[in-house]
């Protein structure tokens, strides 16, 4: 039994060290010992990316150990995957993220992607310089309860009104919830968007979903 | 009246100076007639003197007509940047692709390094020769000959640090630095040789002052640790390097991360021999910005403070007012201080830009009211 607890313990380690390169690893030797995939993932990787988001939010942790984390989860999950029988009654809510138009900035986004897996969604990432029309089409193909658009240049903002238009014109956008973030959104560009919300960091975003994920079951 | 005598005239105390004069005394740590207002970012003013952004992202002319229209119109004392993205300007000269679209700016879609070999083949580019390098530094040259004799005109260049993220993108680098230390040190080698041959073309033209832009170096992006090993070396390589110039390194944010520990990264800067310091919003509202300014004075810096963009976009007015005043009446005693626009978004509207200007008047005139 220690020697299960350790194992875990050394997967949550990797996670919370950024230990990308050899995690796959240390996922094999769980395997060996007996643990499910799904497992490995939830009481390892995952539990250890929840201490790192914690960290994080706490200031104890910089932005590289987010970043180390994530690639650490990625990894592991690449080779979880494909093992992981698929209960699709137990998926979380969809959430999808994306940076707008004409926009290649990746980093705010990532950061949500991270710390939305840690609290448990199921984070479905469209990349960067989406056009406004995959953003509505992947929403529809996924029944994605979310959808989150960052924009990090003033000059792209116009692409935020486009995508919340193009989601009252295809009839889904009182399904979803539509968040919007990036260092040129403020309250006010929220109203002129017709967005949600937003959130100045991705602990903030996170409870902001959450609360309204929750008003949206309660009416 | 000859130039000359209005510049002799501005010297004497209760005269209105010229905003070169202006921000020559704040920056030598005295008292000028008020603090003098500076702006980043040049997207704005490219809207409103009726250009593309893209458009101005590749012509000197184009970039100087719409610095020189927006300093007259809004009563600006100086433009920190003369490009539309200057952090892109070096990585696009050593092979990093760069997309132009016509409305907003330009970003790097393609990494010069992909791959660890490629450092290899990396090199130090020509500035006169290399992608937008020489339009950048014709803009300068131009600025200086025709404006230079009313308005401070300094150089702006990415630090080493930025570069090669600007090379390599910042998740590589930032997984590099963890499992290829020595690979990133050697990346960063070729970026300090570019940037001090870079920072060279602007002394050739005859700038007297620089700003190192590190966008990318600053709390959480990077941890203490990181900073002191990776940026901070090469960074006064830099300084020392340009000297005579006076440089100054810009752009730094994140203070308030570090909690009560602001005060080790604000003299790590001023050790690394930058000529003035720098906070920016937020910082401001989360650190004790008269100590930020003491520090600096005590060590003979001048001290820079940068106004949230999205505050002077969207207001409240009284708000900005408020912090406008607080910055003032916190770093403006004694001089040695400037305020500056943290970037101007487009649809910025242009009365809010004046009334950030006219509160600058309004509280930083000298002597400061108590």
């Amino acid at each position: 039994m220690a020697l299960k607890e350790e194992i875990l313990e050394e997967l949550q380690k990797m996670v919370i060290e950024g230990d990308y390169d050899i995690v796959f690893e240390a996922c094999q030797k769980a395997l060996d010992a007996g643990f499910a995939a799904s497992e490995i993932l939830n009481s390892g990787l995952i539990k250890g990316l929840r201490i790192v988001g914690k960290k994080y939010e706490d200031k104890e942790f910089f932005l590289p150990d987010l970043i180390l984390s994530g690639e650490t989860m990625k990894e592991g999950l690449k080779f979880l995957e494909p093992l992981i029988e698929i209960d699709e009654s137990s998926y979380a809510p969809n959430i999808i993220l994306g940076t707008v138009k004409d926009d290649v900035h990746d980093l705010g986004k990532l950061i949500l992607s991270i710390v939305f897996k840690a609290a448990g969604f199921s984070v479905i990432d469209l990349g960067v310089d989406v056009p406004t029309d995959t953003f509505v089409q992947r929403a529809k193909e996924t029944n994605a309860k979310v959808i989150g658009a960052s924009c990090f240049m003033a000059s792209t903002l116009k692409y935020l009104k486009q995508i919340s238009q193009a989601l009252v014109e295809s009839g889904i956008r009182n399904d979803i919830i539509f968040l919007i973030g990036g260092p040129p959104v403020s309250k006010k560009i929220v109203e002129t968007v017709g967005a949600d919300g937003y959130a100045k960091d991705a602990f903030e975003a996170v409870k902001l979903v959450e609360q309204l994920l929750n008003s949206k079951q309660a009416s | 009246m000859s130039r000359k005598s209005e510049y002799e005239q501005s010297d004497a105390k209760g005269k209105i100076l010229l905003p070169k004069k202006r921000c020559a005394l704040a920056f030598s740590l005295k008292e000028p007639d008020r603090v003098p207002i500076a702006n980043y970012g040049l997207e704005f003013a490219a809207i409103d003197a009726g250009f593309k952004i893209g458009e101005v992202a590749v012509s000197s002319q184009k970039i100087v007509q719409s610095t020189i229209q927006f300093l007259t119109k809004y009563d600006f004392d100086q433009q920190l940047n003369l490009s539309i993205d200057p952090f892109n300007i070096e990585a696009e000269g050593m092979g990093s692709k760069v997309k132009f679209p016509e409305n907003s700016m330009p970003v790097i879609t393609n990494y010069a390094v992909k791959d660890h070999k490629d450092i290899y083949s990396l090199q130090v580019p020509d500035p006169q020769k290399a992608a937008r390098m020489p339009v950048i530094l014709e803009a300068h040259e131009l600025f200086l000959e025709s404006y230079g004799d009313k308005y401070s005109v300094a150089g702006l260049f990415t630090s080493p640090f930025s570069l090669a993220i600007g090379l390599r993108g910042y998740i590589n680098m930032i997984k590099d630095m963890k499992t290829k230390p020595d690979y990133v040190h050697k990346l960063l080698e070729v970026a300090t040789e570019t940037v001090l041959e870079y920072g060279r073309a602007f002394k050739e033209i005859g700038l007297p002052a620089a700003t190192i832009l590190e966008q990318f170096a600053s709390p959480p992006n990077l941890s203490t640790k990181q900073f002191d090993e990776f940026v901070l070396p090469y960074v006064s390589r830099v300084i020392q390097g340009l000297k005579p110039m006076s440089i100054t390194l810009g752009g730094v944010w994140g203070y308030s991360f570090l909690k009560d520990n602001w005060k080790d990264l604000l003299r790590k800067i001023i050790a690394s021999g930058s000529a003035s310091t720098m906070f920016l919003d937020p910082d401001g509202e989360y650190i004790d910005i008269k100590e930020f300014k003491r520090i600096s004075k005590f060590h003979r810096r001048s001290t820079f403070s940068g106004i949230s963009a999205n505050l002077i976009r969207d207001g409240p007015r009284e708000l900005l007012r408020e912090r406008i005043s607080k910055h003032c009446k916190n770093c403006g005693p004694n001089g040695g201080y400037a305020i500056f626009a943290l970037y101007l978004p487009p649809g910025t509207p242009p009365e809010n830009v004046l009334a950030f200007a006219s509160f600058v008047k309004e509280f930083g005139t000298y002597p400061l009211s108590t």
